[in-house]
Parts: structure tokens; sequence; C-alpha cells
């Protein structure tokens, strides 16, 4: 139990919640223990392999085989995956050496398996940071971390602590543009991109190296979700939600990585537990049906997420979206319907970091639009 | 002292070894790799082709049409997927149309029954395949074009042939060959055979083969085809959608695969050999371009992988198919559509070149059916259960994208050994999804590891290279 | 002078300017909590980080333990404890929270397992 928290040791998790700075594990155990002391039933080794629509869903491990239970009401929690060196176009030869840095991530901190002793990493998301710091740790070396983008995708702290201590360069606007080696891999050439992300010939450095990493984005895991009818959302590929995390299917609801993709563990928990307190009172016939006010990013906002918000009362909203690029002196603006409900001054946002505001229920109960957008001081 | 002695275990020398495991007699398949069917076999489009495009009169044209025909029947005996989707060649353009016009008149000549070739209006061929470009206006439907799964068949054919009598050894490189009194001697991965015959099926290799006996006749170049394969989750056609041929040969298709994924390509590039699996942004590019020709709807969001293979391809520009000297039959430049071929090559060599020498009746005690695997996702709850209860690493999930069970990484102890990681990808599937492994690589090398009894540390990716580079924390 | 920094204390990364005057009193803005005017005068001063990694362990369910350092590390000795960790190995079961190394390199810093296994 735990998912991917188990295979990051790090620290960093449970600021908000516990206003600790605890481990991926550390934070797991407390969960697990919470759940255990409330007696929950669980099943590990246990893999859903089928979601209907009725919320009926089908499991297997090795000691019941297969089962098929029907839940009143069906919780998604399923995380993300990585995107893989398929997704992204990488050239050459498939020699061994090339890995999303969460793979390597599981190898050597589960099980003490080092994958490669001189590494580069592309894509600067928070697992290839972090990667390299974990790897340069255990006596690999780390040459260098190129990505697309004029700026980096992962948190600025991990730049700081898992690069600039161990000197290990940001080449920022670069790519792979060609994997070199049949059997292992062999060395790597990099080169920088202009504004239309293409190859600037010139460019090019070589950097022998026998490993890989790829740290290119995750995509949330939607493995179960067209079989169940569920719609999702083109931009943060996965299911389409309400305030109360519900999706389109009645008493199927969605949270976590799996909803979207997170930067920060706190806020996975705080959508768990307002989709499980959802499940529940969808169990207990609370829920009752109401139009939908549409939620709606505007200029500089990639995505928002619940898209859409009951009218009807109930809690505050927390909004969680993203910014498409990088900004200076900002003013994030919410409005309602064409009028300004709200605006929060920002000195920096940027992609890599996911934002909340939260608004009271009753503030928009009369909405039919809500619309979040980024103004340029 | 071998009777036979095949070298290269890609989809013609296993289909060879199946159809010699037919008589009474010593049989030995020689592969380089780690692995069988690493090169070609591994890396192609998977068409069996109807046999409407070879040139007429060449050995293209009348082992590839006798190759089809015999795909159901070996699909069935070696339990191996056979997608009878038909195929489509369509034109987008008056020139192209008149292009089709000519192939419609070439099929008729390779001998293609009235039935297995037809000219439809656009509007027919949208029936068929719905995904068709606006601009398609004419198409013409090949109802016995199907797709296999390429390595599995020669996988199938080698296991088929070791239940009945034959042996393969990977990891043995021919380096020489030399005649004898009694045939020929060949030195391989350090050990020394002797063989009465030798049946050439190097692939790529073959001329280099050759070239060890006789003064070199053909040449090889690698000619690289490069592909996109999609998300198995979002079919994007049918059937197999040509476009109408150009110079380059059959062009980029769309080819729905056994398991649901579409592949788009290949390319068609000449290259040199350490260069044939190599993927190039003007290839891939290419295949962008060029399919949204023939294809309305192409989601490249969908894309999970992209891949090179390279079609071995002899300067005669035809199979080369012969008994070159007593004893050793050459067969060069077996490219598409090689794979098609394959069996009634095989037949042709056994029967009329090689059974002859050895003047032998078929064996009474010949198995053909290779024993169909237990494929969880075609049974019941119930039915599942059941092998559960036998083997319950049934039960257990390894890949989670393809449903792979630890129960299906018994390949590792099936006569075919699947020793490598890189493998795994293959026979298995397990990895071959969308997350492309990174969820189940940790566990599939540690059931490598358990089930070889080998050290993760020595467990291989592909031939000569290594899953991992060494462990923390100072342990051996 | 005034210094442009990132807070690494927690994931919300505050970028803070941090002013020192002649005096070397320091000035800190930018930071949503108290724990960012001590980083930066750690910084500036004497650096140190939180380490985590793992050391071997015998029967359990891995074959590595996550741990970590009960306190912050400075950061020139990071990679020496790291190594020094090579020498340990436990065997399961171990508590979250349990002492796995004590006073590492005589350091005065011990390990501590960050999952029960
Ligand atoms: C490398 C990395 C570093 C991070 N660093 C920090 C940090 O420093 N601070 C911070 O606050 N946050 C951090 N995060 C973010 C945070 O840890 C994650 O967003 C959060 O743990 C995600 O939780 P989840 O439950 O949504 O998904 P997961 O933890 O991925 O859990 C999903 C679970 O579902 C299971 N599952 C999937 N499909 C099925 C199925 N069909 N049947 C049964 N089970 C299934 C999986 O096995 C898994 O156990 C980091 C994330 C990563 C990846
Ligand atoms: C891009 C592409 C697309 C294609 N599409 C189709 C299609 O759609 N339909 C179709 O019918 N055909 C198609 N083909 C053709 C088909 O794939 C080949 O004809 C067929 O796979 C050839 O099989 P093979 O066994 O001769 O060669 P290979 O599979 O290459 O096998 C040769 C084997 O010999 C081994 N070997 C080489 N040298 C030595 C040595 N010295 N000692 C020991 N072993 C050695 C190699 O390792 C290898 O395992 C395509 C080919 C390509 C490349
Ligand atoms: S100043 Fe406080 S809130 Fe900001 S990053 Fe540092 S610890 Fe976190």
């Amino acid at each position: 139990m735990g998912g991917i928290l188990q295979q990051c040791i790090h620290s960093g998790f449970g600021v908000e919640m516990f206003k600790e700075d605890l481990t991926g594990p550390e934070y797991a155990e407390r969960y697990i223990e919470k759940m255990q002391l409330a007696g929950l039933e669980f099943r590990t080794n246990s893999l859903v392999t089928e979601l209907h629509e009725d919320r009926t869903l089908v499991y297997t491990n090795p000691i019941e085989g297969y089962v098929e239970v029907q839940g009143k009401a069906v919780i998604l929690t399923m995380g993300c995956f990585e995107r893989t060196p398929g997704q992204i176009n990488l050239y050459g030869d498939r020699p061994a050496g090339i890995m999303t840095a969460g793979t390597a991530q599981s190898f050597l901190n589960k099980d003490g398996f080092l994958v490669g002793k001189r590494v580069f990493i592309l894509g600067s998301g928070d697992i290839g940071l972090i990667m390299a710091r974990r790897m340069t740790l255990e006596g690999a070396e780390v040459l260098g971390v190129a990505e697309l983008n004029p700026y980096s995708s992962g948190l600025a702290r991990n730049i700081v602590q898992c690069l600039d201590d161990f000197d290990i360069p940001l080449y920022l606007s670069h790519t792979v543009i060609q994997v070199i080696g049949s059997s292992r891999l062999e060395s790597i050439i990099i080169a920088e991109v202009d504004e239309q992300k293409q190859p600037i010939p010139g460019t090019e450095k070589t950097f022998e190296v026998d490993t890989l990493l790829l740290s290119v984005g995750l995509i949330p895991d939607r493995h179960l979700t067209a079989q169940a009818g569920i719609k999702l959302h083109p931009r943060t590929g996965g299911p389409i939600v309400n305030n109360r995390y519900e999706t389109n299917v009645p008493g199927i609801f969605a949270a976590g990585n799996g909803l979207h993709v997170h930067d920060l563990v706190d806020w996975v928990s705080l959508e768990g537990e307002r989709a499980g307190e959802s499940a529940a009172r969808y169990v207990q016939g609370e829920l009752t049906d109401a139009e939908l006010i549409s939620t709606e990013p505007g200029n500089g906002i990639i995505y928002v997420v619940p898209h859409y918000v009951l009218k009807q009362v109930d809690e505050d909203v927390r909004f969680y979206f993203r910014v498409d690029n990088v900004y200076k002196n900002v003013k994030v603006n919410i409005y309602k319907d064409d009028e300004l409900l709200k605006s929060l001054k920002k000195n920096v946002m940027v992609p890599a970091e996911m934002e909340m505001i939260k608004v009271a229920n009753q503030d928009i109960l009369d909405a039919s639009r809500v619309r979040i957008e980024v103004e340029v001081l | 002292m071998y009777d036979v002695i095949i070298i290269g275990s890609g989809v013609v020398g296993a289909l060879h070894a199946r159809e010699l495991s037919k008589y009474p007699l010593s049989i030995l398949v020689l592969e380089k790799n780690n692995d069988v069917s690493m090169e070609a076999t591994l890396a192609n489009s998977a068409v069996v082709h109807s046999g409407h495009d070879p040139k007429p009169g060449s050995l293209k044209a009348k082992f590839n049409l006798l190759g089809n025909r015999m795909y159901r029947q070996l699909s069935k005996e070696l339990h191996v997927p056979l997608l009878e989707c038909g195929g489509l060649v369509v034109a987008t353009s008056p020139e192209e149309e008149q292009v089709l016009d000519g192939l419609f008149e070439r099929a008729g000549v390779n001998g293609l029954l009235e039935n297995e070739y037809q000219m439809l209006t656009r509007e027919e061929a949208l029936i068929l395949e719905p995904n068709l470009s606006d601009q398609v206006s004419k198409a013409m439907s090949l109802p016995t074009t199907a797709v296999t799964f390429p390595w599995e068949m020669a996988i199938a054919g080698l296991e088929n042939a070791i239940n009945n009598g034959a042996q393969l050894l990977m990891n043995h490189e021919v380096t020489d060959i030399t005649r004898s009194e009694h045939g020929f001697v060949v030195h391989a991965g350090g050990d020394v055979f002797e063989a009465k015959a030798i049946i050439n099926s190097a692939g790529a290799y073959s001329a280099h083969i050759s070239e060890m006996l006789h003064p070199k006749f053909f040449t090889i170049t690698p000619r690289r085809g490069e592909y996109f394969v999609t998300d198995n989750r979002f079919p994007i056609v049918q059937t197999v959608v040509y476009p109408a041929p150009g110079k380059k040969g059959k062009g980029i298709l769309a080819t729905p695969m056994v398991h649901g994924n579409t592949l788009l390509g290949p390319t068609s590039n000449f290259v040199d050999f350490d260069a044939q699996h190599q993927t190039t942004p003007e290839g891939l590019n290419e295949v962008r371009n060029n399919i949204t020709k023939t294809i309305k709807h192409v989601p490249f969001d969908k894309i999970i992988r992209s891949f090179a293979g390279s079609r071995p391809t002899a300067d005669a520009g035809d199979f080369i198919i012969e008994e070159t000297s007593p004893g050793f039959v050459n067969l060069g430049g077996i490219e598409s559509p090689g794979l098609t071929a394959a069996p009634a090559i095989a037949k042709y060599v056994v029967e009329e070149l090689v059974i002859p020498r050895f003047s032998v009746l078929p064996k009474s005690d010949f198995d053909p059916i290779r024993k169909k695997r237990v494929k969880m996702h075609e049974l019941t709850i119930n039915e599942r259960n059941e092998h559960i209860k036998d083997n319950a690493k049934y039960g257990h999930i390894v890949c989670r994208c393809e449903t792979v069970t630890e129960a299906d990484l018994d390949a590792i102890h099936r006569p075919v050994r699947a020793r490598s990681h890189g493998r795994d990808q293959t026979a298995y599937r397990a990895g071959a999804g969308r997350c492309q492994g990174a969820f189940c690589s940790l566990e599939v090398l540690k059931i490598l590891s358990r089930e070889l009894n080998i050290d993760p540390i020595d467990v291989e990716y592909k031939p000569r290279s290594f899953v991992l580079a060494a462990k923390t924390k100072g342990a051996q | 002078m005034i210094k442009e920094m990132v807070c690494v204390v927690c994931p919300v990364s505050c970028r803070m300017k941090v002013d020192v005057n002649a005096a070397g009193d320091i000035f800190v803005s930018g930071n949503k909590c108290k724990r960012g005017v001590v980083y930066a005068e750690k910084e500036l001063t004497n650096p140190t980080r939180n380490v985590s990694t793992t050391v071997r362990i015998e029967q359990g369910v891995h074959s590595r333990l996550p741990v970590k350092s009960d306190v912050e590390v400075p950061k020139a000795l990071v990679l020496d404890l790291v190594k020094a960790l090579d020498n340990v190995l436990v065997t399961a079961p171990i508590k979250m929270g349990s002492v796995v190394a004590e006073n590492v390199l005589d350091s005065g810093i011990n390990f501590i397992a960050t999952r029960s296994m």
C-alpha cells in the first residue's frame, strides 16, 4: 500500500497535512495506520481488470483468483504513469539503458539496483531531478539534465537541492536528438532548440553515457475508464468531475494523480478525503442532483479542476489549476460569468507548480460559468 | 554429425526447421543472438500479403501466393493468432487510379482468384474501412490479406520443431564453414559442428554466410523501414490500408495488429548495417506526412512507440532460393513478402532440395500441433479461476497494461527459452503496453533471475547488454 | 547585497529575497513561513540538508529499507555519510522510526527507518 510514495524515499511530504517534513514512505505509513485502525478491509496484490457503468468491477489476486464485486460507490485513485521513450520522439537504436526515471527509482529505492553508472536525464520533471540526486548519492555520475522548455518542469527546490548541490548542469531549451549504441547505450547527442522546439544545427553536444533517464511528463492512468463510459478531459487526461469529485457516471468518483497530476501529496490527500466523503454521502442517498456551473480556464491557464460545480449549498470549493507559462508579477482573477469575483496577486507562477484557490460556495451559486484567468500587470 | 544445420532462427529458419522435423532427420538451428527472431522477423509490418503486387513470374510472386494459402492452416496448427482483416489498396488521384488499374491486372496475372481481388468505389470501400481519407477515390479490395504475429510464428514453429526432435542453440554465431568428406564443418560460438546439409537463412547476413563457401554472387543491402505503434485501446483501422504503390515499393501502410495496436509505416531507405534499427526524424516525419493521405483520423497522441527494421534486399531484387553447391541451400534477399512466403519456401526447399539427398519418408509420429497456451483474457471468470486453482501464478498479473500473468512468463521454461529482459516485451508482451514496462520491469527482472537461477545483475537485456549496472551499498 | 534564494525546506519553494546589511543582519522577504528565514540564515553560514537513502535489509519484501538522517546534515558531509551506510545490514521486521545506524562517522547523526518492513 502507499502507491508511488513507497519509492519516493526523499522528504518533502506532509507539510500541509501534518505540518511536518516527512519522506514518502512515512507519509504513506501514517495513512496506512489510520486505515488499519479504522478496520477497513483491503486487498493487496490485487489488480482491478474491469470496471463497468453499474459500478461492478473485477479484480484478481493469486489467493482469491478473479472476483467480481459491485460497489455502492467506486472511487478511482489509480495514480498516473510516466510518458515513455516511445511517446516522445527519441531517434536512434533501442539499446538497454533507456528508461523512465520512475522505473529507475523503483529499481534503486526498493531493491538497491543501480541501472547505470554514467547517466544523463531528459526532462526536468521532479522524478528526474530527484533521481539525479539519488543516483549521485549511490555512486553514479550524472552528467546533465536537458529540458525542452525554457523553464524547468520540476519544483524550484528540487533544482537547488538535487542539481545545484551536486554541480549537475541543467540545459534549458535543449533536447536529446539522437541515442547511439545498439546493445547498450553508448552516448547521446543533445542540441539547443529554437522557439518552435526544433534543434538548432551547430549546437550539438555529445555525452558518453550508459543510461538515459526520461522525466518527460506524467499521464493519469485511465485504463479502466473507457469501459465504464467515464468521460475524460483532453487537457488533464483524467476524468471530468464536479466539485464532489463525481464523474459523469453516478456513483463513480475520482481523485489524486488519476484525476490530474499533482506535485503535492497533501493536495492529493485533500482531494481523496473530499471524494471519499462524497462517496459516503452518495451511498447514504444524501447526494441530490443540481444544475451545473462550468469552470473554464481563461488566458494563461491550462485547466481547472473540478470541471463543474453543482448549484447547491455545499462546502467551499478548492479550484486547482496550472498556468501555461512562466509568469512574473501577475494577478489571478476569478470571474463569475463576466463579473470579477476575486483577484490575487502572485509574484511568480510556473507550470510546474499547481495552484489552488478557495472560493466560498455561496458566492458562485447564481453563476452559470466560473472563469480563472492570469492578468499580466 | 547432424543431417541438416539451419543458420538463423528468423521466421524462415524456424519454418524450415519445422518442415524438416516431419522427417526422421537430426536437425540443428544455430542462432547468433541470445534469443530467436530478433532481426527482420521482429520488426516488420506483419502482413500476410495476398500476392497481388510482386513482379509477375518472380519467385516473390510464386511463393507469396502459395504462402498466403498456407497461413490459415499453419496458424491453427501452431496456435498463432491470425487477423483475417482483408486489405485495401487505395487511390487518391487520377494518376493513382491508373496505377491501381495496372495493379488489378497484375493481381490476375499473379494467379489471384476472381474473388480474391475486386475494384471498389469510394463508397464501397468506406463500408470496409470507415477511416479512409477524403481524397480516396477508388480502392482495390484484397480479402485474403491477413495479419500475423511474426515472432510468435517463428517461436511457435521452432517450438513445434523442437517437440518433433529438432535442436536449437542460441548465442552461436556461425563464423566459418568448410567442406569435409561427409559434408560441412561449421564453426559457431566456439563450437564445431558437422552436417550433411546446410540451409542458410541468416537474413541480412546471408550473403556473408554464402561467401564462407562460395565466391560472392549476391549482395545484401539493408533497406530500413520506420514505424509508429499506437495504443491498442484506440484502433485506427480495421483493415490493412495500402497506398497506391510507387517507386519505393508498397508505401506507408496502416495495419491493424493482432493485439489491437495499429502500425503506421514503413518507410524505405537503404542504410548501412549498423543503422538497421535506428529511427530518424526524417523517416518518422515521412510516416507522419504520408499516412494522412490515405487515413482520415490519425491520433498521433496515441503513439506509444516507434521502431525500425531492415529488409535484407538483394541486388537482383528477387528472392534467392537455390542449392548453390551440393547440400548447401542459399536463401538470400528474403525481404517482403518473406514473412508470407516463408511456409511455402520451406515446403519447397525441404521437399525438392533437401529430402531427395536423404531419401527418407515422413515420420508417422510427427505432431503438427503446438499446444495452445492458456489465454486468460479469452476465458470466463470461472474458467480463469479453475486455472488459478491449479497454478496461483495465473492470478498474479505482472504487466497490468497487457494483463500478462506470472504464469505466462513460463516462456522462460518453454522449449525456445526466453532469457532476456528485452525479450519479455516480445514473447510475453509484458511491457508491450502503454507504460512500456515502467511498472513491471522490476518484477520481470526478479522473476527472470529467480526462474533462471541467476543473479539479477546477470539478467541480460539484449545480447551482450544487461539490465543492471550494479547493486548499491556495496552489496555483491 | 540582495540575494535571490529558493527556500528548499518544503515543496512550496518560496522565492525569497535575502538582504544582508553591513552589520551582517539578514532581512528576508518572499517567504511564506518563518522556516524560510531560518533556512536563509543557515544557507549563508552553514548550509545543511535532509538526507534520505537506503540500507540493506534481509527477509523484507524488498532488499532495501528507506532511511533518513534524524537531523539536518552539513552539506559537505552528505556523501560521506551515505557511503558509510554501506556497512549497515538490518533484518526485518523493523518498525518505522527505529534507529538503524547510530552516530555515523562520529558525527552525532543517526539514521532512522522511514517505513516498517
Ligand atoms: C517522484 C515523485 C516525487 C514526488 N515528490 C513529492 C514531494 O516531495 N512532496 C509532495 O508533497 N508530493 C510529491 N509527489 C507527489 C505525490 O507523491 C503524488 O502525487 C501522490 O503520491 C499520488 O498519489 P495517488 O494516490 O494519486 O497515486 P499513486 O501513489 O500512484 O497510487 C495509485 C495506486 O493505484 C494502484 N493501481 C493503479 N491501477 C490499479 C488497478 N487497475 N487495480 C488496482 N490498483 C491499481 C497503483 O498500484 C498504486 O498503488 C511526488 C511524486 C513523484 C512521482
Ligand atoms: C520493414 C519491413 C517490413 C516488412 N513487412 C512484411 C510484411 O508485411 N509481410 C511480409 O510477408 N514480409 C514483410 N517483411 C519481410 C519479412 O519480415 C522478412 O522477409 C522475414 O522476416 C525474413 O525472415 P528471415 O528468417 O529470413 O530473417 P531474419 O528474421 O532476419 O532472421 C535471420 C536470423 O539469422 C541470424 N543470423 C544472422 N547471421 C548469423 C550467423 N552468422 N550465425 C547464426 N545466426 C545468424 C539472425 O540473428 C536472425 O535471427 C518486412 C520486412 C521489413 C524489414
Ligand atoms: S518559506 Fe516556509 S512555506 Fe516557503 S518554502 Fe520555505 S518552508 Fe515552505
